[in-house]
């Protein structure tokens, strides 16, 4: 190994910090998936009878499907009855203020630096904090709630806004959309619901922490955001978990409607538990993020950062149904030790006039594996759709893999497709150039790699890209090589 | 319905009679591949992984008659296609059906060193090279054809020779009745010898089904150079599935030009492998579709020798409600550093109901390497159009301009000046809408 291999290789074996375990009381469910199991959390969530047999029509779906193995990805059998689907941190009640808040609970996301104190007021984001399966509290509720704008769990939303609820939920992922998706439905604990009224910009980035704590559990959230015509809202979520030898299992469902004019922004930093050198244990996180435009010139923008899981399978999607509607994915996926990652997305061009925007870069290293799959399909009624998609890969291991899959369906002979894909490691003259100009090879690639990812990383709002960019430097510490 | 059953049954109550008609070259993997086949239970259809736009149990689906009694057909190499000097240039062989037809002046146009001649024959002379396996056996196309092949063309060009002028392989259908041919073309390319090979599809009767199952199998061996242009000008009545696989040793080049000017549906995949250190693999592909035609070309190349590249550009062209599909999938595995390694596909749509489906892969597992690919679809360039348009240009002939413009480069690589202007000739016709045929297709 030379020095700069040397070098990369010690700079890409970073410590996970958010690897610890808290000590907090919790309610967890005995191990197994069966009606009873459904009925119970349904029950327990003090749920209408419409959502307990949407949750039963889902699980009678799920019996019926058997695990997905298309991607690309080597994913050992998962005992779905050997999985706790619910737990609950200890707490009578649901929190009036942080006081009431287990300490414990807040230590955690105190550690985790997510602003849930109130001397946090100020620094302009709310945030919906939600350990396993409930959602621990909601911050800047009222300041929201003056403008129309609903930001509650959904298991609030559920009782409090359930017309809303159950006008959207499954509107656009249906429980029969894959195996996740099933499994979701059926058993999903807790999550976020925004609703953007009519002609309102959010005033603050809206943000959402999940954190995986009790062993032997699953996180199965569901996110529901609905912008109504011409609102804007910004919408920030982060994922961490604590290192364990065991593998948890990560199965969320985003859905998000935008209506007339409107626009979602919803950004990702996802750092669950990867597992350690020898990939042991760390998430596995498969997930179904979908978007419909439906409105009009709606715009819909997906940017994430990928850092965590020891298995990630996710496709954010757009399907641009209203005239003029816009989709972008950005997304920065990095894969280290024994990671796999098969992830991606999927624009459907419905409406006329439509455009899409694709920016995908993958970063490989150590042992892992590193795909990028897309679809980019124009229906026959997309008159004048447009996409562009460029999607670059960066190895920097002789025994990582980074892999592209894009599938081009063009249906309509007014689109206009164009995709474009790079694979490649650092060079040495890059290397040799930072070198002569004084900078150490190990600066030298935290430089290069940061520049190779700007593209994305520019778009993520400016609290969350300040992080994702330390969090892609820790990631990659010694492993390059 | 399942297709396979069909063939699976048809070999086991003929088994006797087609291994009794055939060398033992040619009947050694007949069993094994009745195994493999037997193993899937069926064929590729629509859904499955790389079967998009085709079914191969649709295709395989009519019941086609088969040759299995070896009956003879006509065969006159001057006439029956109709081919004013078909040979004119070089040599060329004939398939009828699935049987080799030697022409009169093969041997005359043959220089030493360069043999021709039926498959079946070579099975006898050389039933090594013949039974030895280019293209993969677990294939569903290469192992039907291994279950039914009793005959095709065998080429072999001895170390050091250098043979321009392309032999020329005409493969034709010559029956009233719906008919499956089994064809296999093998080519073996000695140490530091050259060859060009124009292989060449065309139905005689434009009334009747047919169904071209073909394996195009090429071995190089070090320092040599094959140059395989495949022209298909069938009926929309004629499917073809088609595997070309090759085997290249250290240092040899491979260049594969396929051009699809007419047909039904067509299912071509390219697998080509590297055995040894500096080779350079090159797979190109023209498509003019229009009607009802279906393309699909998949390619399928594993980088697993350092030190080599491979280059694909594939251009299709749609008109009417024609579908085309490409697939290409490159392969760095992490044994082969230093691997080059570029495929584009560029599509024009040309009418509202043509389809294009592309899913170009990358999948990498070597750092040092430099990897691409690019795919675009859309339409002519309407600021372009304008401009032609506005010098005089009537708007169809300055879209014809365009598109053949668009299919330049993909001609421009083929490097034997005479084939070049011929096949472009033939695309200028087929994007007039005129009939292409071989007719008077001298390469002088």
């Amino acid at each position: 190994m030379n020095n700069s291999e040397s070098t990369i290789k010690s700079a890409t074996s970073g410590e996970y910090k958010y690897g610890f375990t808290s000590d907090v009381d919790t309610d967890i469910l005995a191990a197994g998936l069966s009606e009873e199991v459904i009925r119970f959390i349904s029950e327990r969530k003090g749920e209408p009878q419409w959502l307990l047999d949407f949750r039963l029509e889902a699980y009678r779906y799920w019996l019926t499907l058997e695990m997905p193995r298309w991607a690309h990805l080597d994913i050992p059998d998962i005992d779905f009855q050997a999985i706790s689907y619910y737990a609950e941190p200890r707490k009578k009640e649901g929190p009036k203020s942080l006081d009431e808040v287990d300490p414990k609970v807040l230590d955690t996301f105190n550690r985790l630096g997510i602003p849930l104190e109130e001397q946090k007021q100020l620094s302009g984001m709310a945030v919906d904090a939600v350990m396993d399966s409930v959602s621990v509290k909601t911050t800047h509720r009222e300041a929201l709630a003056k403008q129309g704008i609903i930001f509650c769990s959904i298991s609030e939303a559920v009782r409090e806004h359930p017309d809303l609820v159950r006008r959207y939920l499954g509107s656009v992922v249906s429980y029969r959309d894959n195996f996740f998706a099933a499994l979701n439905s059926a058993v999903f604990s807790d999550g976020s619901f925004v609703y953007i009224p009519k002609g309102v910009r959010c005033p603050m980035e809206l943000s959402t922490y999940f954190r995986i704590n009790a062993s032997g559990t699953g996180q199965f959230e569901r996110t529901l955001i609905v912008a109504d015509d011409d609102s804007y809202v910004s919408y920030l979520e982060g994922c961490t978990a604590p290192m364990r030898d065991e593998n948890q299992l990560h199965a969320a469902i985003v859905e998000i409607v935008v209506e007339h004019r409107a626009e979602v922004k919803y950004s990702t930093v996802q750092n669950w538990y990867a597992g350690d050198e020898q990939g042991r244990g760390g998430v596995y996180n498969f997930v179904t993020k979908r978007g419909l435009c439906r409105g009009d010139y709606s715009k819909l923008s997906w940017t994430q950062v990928e850092t965590g899981s020891a298995i990630t399978w996710k496709y954010p999607s757009c399907v641009l149904k209203g005239e003029g509607s816009v989709g972008e994915f950005y997304s920065v996926a990095v894969t280290t030790n024994r990671q796999q990652a098969d992830t991606g997305t999927k624009m459907i061009h419905v409406g006329a006039n439509t455009r899409s925007t694709i920016v995908s870069k993958g970063i490989s290293a150590g042992h892992s594996e590193n795909a990028y799959r897309g679809l980019v399909k124009v229906v026959p009624a997309a008159q004048n759709a447009r996409n562009y998609t460029q999607c670059d890969s960066l190895l920097l291991s002789s025994t990582c893999g980074a892999h592209t899959f894009p599938y081009i369906d063009v249906q309509n002979d007014t689109a206009i497709v164009e995709h474009e894909a790079t694979t490649s490691k650092i060079s040495e003259d890059q290397l040799f150039y930072c070198n002569q100009r004084g900078i150490p090879t190990e600066e030298a690639v935290g430089l290069i790699v940061n520049g190779y990812a700007k593209e994305v990383m520019n778009k993520l709002p400016m609290e969350f890209a300040v992080e994702a960019q330390k969090l892609l430097q820790i990631t990659l510490e010694n492993s390059v090589g | 319905m399942n297709a396979l059953t069909q063939y699976l049954d048809l070999y086991r109550s003929h088994r006797d009679m087609i291994c009794a008609g055939s060398p033992e070259a040619l009947n050694r993997h007949r069993d094994a591949a009745l195994h493999m086949l037997t193993h899937i239970g069926r064929l590729p259809h629509f859904g499955d992984e790389g079967f998009v736009k085709v079914s191969l149990n649709d295709m395989f689906a009519p019941d086609y008659g088969l040759n299995l009694t070896r009956r003879r057909f006509d065969a006159d190499a001057e006439g029956a296609f109709g081919c004013e000097t078909p040979v004119a240039a070089g040599p060329s062989a004939l398939v009828v059906n699935d049987a080799f037809v030697p022409g009169p002046r093969m041997a005359a146009a043959l220089p030493e060193g360069v043999e021709v001649m039926s498959l079946a024959e070579a099975a006898r002379l050389y039933p090594d090279d013949v039974a030895r396996e280019i293209a993969p056996a677990d294939n569903p196309v290469a192992a039907l054809n291994t279950l039914f092949v009793q005959d095709g063309v065998f080429i072999r060009v001895r170390a050091g020779v250098k043979f321009d002028r392309p032999i020329q392989v005409l493969a034709i259908f010559n029956t009233s009745e719906p008919l499956m041919a089994v064809r296999r073309v093998k080519i073996f390319v000695e140490e530091g010898a050259a060859a060009r090979v124009l292989l060449c599809d065309h139905p005689r009767v434009n009334d009747v089904d047919y169904l071209n199952c073909r394996v195009v199998e090429a071995s190089l061996s070090r320092g040599s150079r094959l140059e395989i242009f495949d022209l298909e000008e069938a009926t929309p009545r004629t499917s073809r599935a088609s595997v070309t696989a090759s085997e290249q040793a250290e240092g040899s080049t491979l260049e594969l030009t396929n051009l699809y000017l007419h047909g039904g549906i067509t299912r071509n995949e390219f697998i080509p492998h590297h055995l040894g250190e500096h080779c350079t693999t090159t797979v190109n592909g023209l498509v003019i579709g229009s009607g009802k035609q279906v393309i699909d070309n998949a390619v399928r190349l594993v980088h697993t020798q350092p030190r080599c590249a491979s280059h694909q550009l594939f251009k299709y062209a749609l008109f009417d409600s024609a579908q085309g599909s490409f697939q290409g999938t490159v392969t760095i595995r992490p044994d082969a550093p230093f691997t080059e390694a570029h495929q584009t596909d560029r599509n024009l749509l040309a009418s509202p109901e043509a389809r294009m489906y592309a899913m170009p892969r990358l999948i990498i597992n070597c750092d040092e390497v430099k990897a691409s690919h690019g795919a675009a679809t859309g339409q002519l360039d309407s600021n372009a159009l304008f401009y032609m348009q506005s010098r005089g240009i009537p708007e169809a002939e300055a879209r014809m301009m365009l598109i053949n413009a668009f299919m330049t480069d993909v001609l421009a690589k083929i490097s034997y000046t005479p084939l070049h202007d011929r096949l472009t000739h033939l695309v200028e016709k087929r994007l007039h809408g005129c009939e292409t045929t071989c007719a008077g297709c001298s390469l002088d």
